[in-house]
């Protein structure tokens, strides 16, 4: 199977056809997601649904040139959200982390710009009307977000923000230790609960650079470009490359 | 107890005595906010001290990870002279204080007796009172701020007080170094590992492809590699990665193949 032209910027058809196969990526996902659950990793999360009064929440620590680990997601549609977040590039974490401050969406249907269009058509096509980034650091460092998203639009006042930085603050040690802990195990299990570093995708990255004689760089923007022609979630993408279910013979122009 | 004419002239100007202490509380509250430098901080904090309560020099001692008090900065070099004297005799106002939590104010070190040896170092040096303040973090002593003066005075209990707001400040600021120690250290755990596994997994994707093996079966070859050429795994994965390093060579890996 080619990988079609994939490597310049997505046109709105691709847009359009994606967010329709996305969203049955995440249909046909759900029942799968639940099996998987893994409360180790669920813990991290579920204060923050408690407390805030949110639909969804996920962790991620960030490493050097984004590289992003996740160490939780609260339900399908965070995992959803978080997994768009890792093929986009672009989204409220992203933004979160440049600019080392909270984001705060409190209603996505009154939003008309955004620096980042493609997850927020993605995010209205799948319900969500709030989504919120507050960045973890520990001292001076910055060591990844809590993102967290409803299918309502959620006003956040003072107390709410206040609250969810200060939770943000006391995860962030203990995410940074399940992510170094996951990081550094040659057989860590990854589910759709705790994706961690989705090991596949980099796997998937390797096969490409001896395949097709890439850079690392350019191996994962060729899986990037696929995600964007083919509407499938990376994570499935990646898989299929693994299996050799799916091989780039060529280098698409 | 008669104070000099300089204390009785500072106690009719309040109002730029309160400017000060305000701006030595501001120039510190301005400095926690981003990464700085904790020496330069307990620096200027002990200066600031020394100069409100007019006194001549100052140090600051802190104790370190086996127990040990240390000298972390002195404002002069006389100053610096009479706190490691009083370390190396393990006697003085200041070793008093580490030891007893206590605020210890010497009016006349030229009539005191407790400590011969400090007397005769801070009379050379020209000092003639001394107050040390503890520095205090949960109940723990963690050093002690320490302040000379020129004349034989007295210290006032608003002085007092003063100290021990600007060495509490110090301890906070300590604290918040510490912090961020800490959080610069967990984020290269984090940079490393996270990087390693990431570039693991591609040389496993490459060896995999190129070899037609298993991911298993390559990482195990990858660790062979690394073990018999002396390498971590993570710089045997780069270089695969990179392809600085083809997979040929690390399938045949003559003379060293063991089993």
């Amino acid at each position: 199977m080619g990988a079609g032209s994939s490597r310049t910027l997505p046109t709105i058809a691709w847009v359009l056809r994606w967010i329709n196969v996305s969203l049955k990526a995440v249909m046909s996902s759900v029942p799968l997601l639940q099996k998987a659950q893994n409360n180790e990793a669920l813990s991290l999360c579920s204060p923050f649904l408690k407390a805030l009064e949110v639909a969804g929440a996920s962790i991620s620590v960030a490493g050097e040139l984004n590289r992003h680990s996740t160490i939780c997601v609260s339900s399908p549609l965070a995992a959803r959200l978080d997994a768009l977040q890792f093929e986009l590039g672009e989204g409220p974490r992203w933004e979160a982390l440049a600019s080392r401050s909270a984001i705060i969406c409190p209603d996505l249907a009154h939003v008309i710009q955004s620096p980042w269009p493609i997850f927020l058509g993605e995010a209205r096509a799948l319900g969500v009307r709030s989504v919120f980034s507050f960045p973890m650091k520990v001292g001076a460092a910055l060591v990844g977000t809590v993102d967290l998203c409803c299918t309502s639009s959620r006003a956040a006042d003072e107390k709410f923000v206040s609250m969810a930085t200060l939770m943000a603050g006391h995860a962030a040690s203990n995410a940074v230790q399940q992510a170094v802990r996951s990081a550094e195990d040659h057989n860590s299990l990854e589910s759709e609960w705790s994706p961690a570093l989705r090991r596949e995708v980099h796997q998937a990255t390797g096969i490409l650079i001896s395949q097709l004689d890439l850079s690392a760089t350019d191996a994962f923007s060729l899986l990037q470009g696929h995600v964007f022609a083919s509407g499938k979630p990376i994570d499935q993408i990646a898989h299929d490359v693994v299996l050799r279910a799916l091989v780039f013979s060529h280098i698409p122009e | 107890m008669t104070l000099p004419l300089i204390r009785k002239l500072d106690h009719m100007d309040g109002t730029s005595r309160e400017a000060e202490i305000n701006a030595a509380f501001v120039a510190v509250a301005d400095t926690l906010t981003t990464d700085y430098d904790m020496v330069d901080l307990l620096h200027t904090l002990v200066q600031r001290c020394a100069a409100i309560l007019h006194m001549e020099a100052g140090g600051l001692m802190l104790v370190d990870g086996a127990g040990e008090l240390q000298l972390m900065t002195s404002t002069s070099e006389a100053a610096g002279l009479v706190e490691v004297m009083q370390l190396n005799a393990a006697a003085g106002p200041c070793i008093d204080c580490f030891r007893t939590g206590s605020a210890i104010s010497v009016n006349d070190i030229s009539v005191s007796t407790s400590w011969p040896a400090f007397r005769t170092a801070a009379l050379k040096q020209g000092f003639h009172s001394a107050l040390a303040t503890p520095m205090k973090l949960r109940g723990k002593i963690i050093g002690t701020m320490n302040l000379f003066g020129a004349a034989s005075a007295g210290v006032s209990a608003r002085d007092a007080a003063v100290a021990q707001a600007l060495a509490d400040v110090a301890t906070i600021g300590i604290l918040q170094e510490r912090v961020i120690q800490e959080g610069h250290l967990m984020e290269q755990q984090l940079h490393r590992a996270l990087d390693s596994r990431i570039v693991i997994e591609q040389a496993k994707g490459v060896i995999s492809n190129g070899l037609s093996l298993s991911m298993d079966d390559a990482f195990l070859l990858l660790r062979k590699y690394a073990r018999d050429h002396n390498l971590t795994i993570r710089t045997a994965s780069e270089s695969v990665s990179r392809r600085v390093v083809s997979v040929q060579s690390i399938a045949s890996n003559p003379a060293k193949l063991r089993r």
